[in-house]
């Protein structure tokens, strides 16, 4: 009865919930940006392996936003999480050109999986803050962001221990997400 | 024989895909403009309904644009995917990567600022020689007309847009005062007339299919 009632104040609200995945190569910041979304302050994080969830609420959409361990090690498992997802925030470390060809890669064949060939992609080019961090003009070359042509994509510069950044890509999710369901 | 049949009715039940690309400067209303052709195509089709309402607060919403916002709609029972790209100096490089795919190209103007129509013109004469673009109907939209101070039609004829006799006359070209904020309605010309007469443009040319 309770679910029932909720489902239908959020009908009339506008409620509605996304699932979004929040991936990256390890030590982007994956973890810091969830928290800064969640709790709006920074958390000393340590490598997350497995994930963590939490839903945050923005201009009436409810995000479930999963973050998940990036290490090489775990990241095959990136995949079990795929389904149903609406749209994922890939995190690049800015300050870390040595790994940007693997950022790629592992960005490009999550691109390739079936199960995510509707969701949206939101890339933070973290790490703003920190000297040498490449623009995000530069990331989106480096990525090859310009050769997706059938999803919508957006990049933005973000430093999540200062807080930058990150109501964008939320302002830019929400407006791209409602207007595909 | 079967598989003959079954291919002819394919070919012909099959519909038509195509490639816009929706270019301009950054402001001039390329989201917005976006945001309303989706709106307006989506009455007559989907089972998805927003209100008029609905769609100005999202219109309030939008920021300016860094990467690629997709529409899909279903006009004139074709399929049409338009590409929104950021129109800032400096994401303007990605533009040419989507040259290539594209069927036809939708021009937008800042009716509202004179000071830009010189950068404006340049840009858009620039887009008019590429190559990959020769031979694309071109849909031009004046946008903002609703603002205060928009520069009428003859104006933007003379200021932001290439003369006659020049690359831009030598293919279909069509140019519609409009306003991403104002209900296609009236006896005025639309974003939606524009549409249209892009998909029209599209059919008559046959020889397309090279194209991805």
């Amino acid at each position: 009865m309770g679910i029932f009632l909720s489902k239908i104040f959020g009908r009339i609200l506008g409620n509605k919930e996304v699932r979004i995945l929040i991936l990256g190569l390890d030590n982007a910041g994956k973890t810091t940006i969830l928290y800064r979304l969640h709790q709006g302050e920074v958390v000393t994080t340590i490598p997350t392996i497995g994930f963590n969830v939490e839903t945050v609420t923005y201009k009436n959409i409810k995000f479930q936003v999963w973050d998940l361990g990036g290490q090489s090690s775990i990241r095959p498992y990136w995949r079990c999480y795929y389904p149903n997802t609406n749209a994922i925030i890939y995190v690049v470390d800015s300050a870390d050109q040595e790994r940007i060809n693997i950022c790629k890669d592992e960005l490009l064949a999550m691109l390739d999986e079936d199960e995510l060939k509707d969701a949206a992609l939101c890339v933070f080019a973290n790490k703003q803050d920190l000297p040498g961090a490449m623009s995000a003009a530069q990331i989106s070359e480096a990525l090859g962001l310009a050769g997706i042509k059938n999803r919508e994509w957006s990049i933005f510069q973000t430093s999540a221990t200062k807080g930058e950044g990150l109501t964008e890509g939320l302002d830019w999710l929400s407006l791209t997400l409602a207007g595909k369901k | 024989m079967f598989s003959l049949i079954s291919g002819l009715c394919q070919s012909y039940l099959e519909k038509k895909q195509y490639h816009l690309l929706l270019l301009g400067l950054d402001g001039s209303g390329k989201t917005s403009l976006l945001e309303r052709i989706r709106f307006e195509a989506s009455k007559t089709s989907s089972s998805e309904k927003r209100t008029e309402q609905e769609l100005q607060l999202s219109l309030q919403k939008i920021s300016s644009t860094v990467g690629l916002n997709i529409g899909r709609i279903t006009l004139k029972s074709a399929n049409v995917m338009i590409w929104d790209l950021g129109g800032q100096e400096a994401l303007r490089g990605i533009w040419d990567k989507y040259y290539s795919d594209a069927h036809g190209l939708v021009w937008v103007v800042d009716a509202s600022d004179p000071s830009r129509f010189e950068e404006a013109l340049q840009t858009l004469e620039g887009l008019l020689e590429e190559p990959e673009l020769q031979d694309v109907p071109l849909l031009i939209f004046v946008n903002k007309q609703d603002k205060q101070g928009a520069v009428k039609l003859d104006e933007i004829r003379q200021k932001a847009l290439p003369q006659s006799g020049t690359l831009m006359h030598q293919r279909q070209l069509r140019i519609i005062s409009v306003s991403a904020f104002q209900a296609c309605s009236g006896s005025e010309e639309t974003v939606m007339d524009g549409m249209n007469w892009m998909i029209d443009s599209l059919n008559k040319q046959p020889n397309f299919e090279h194209r991805r």
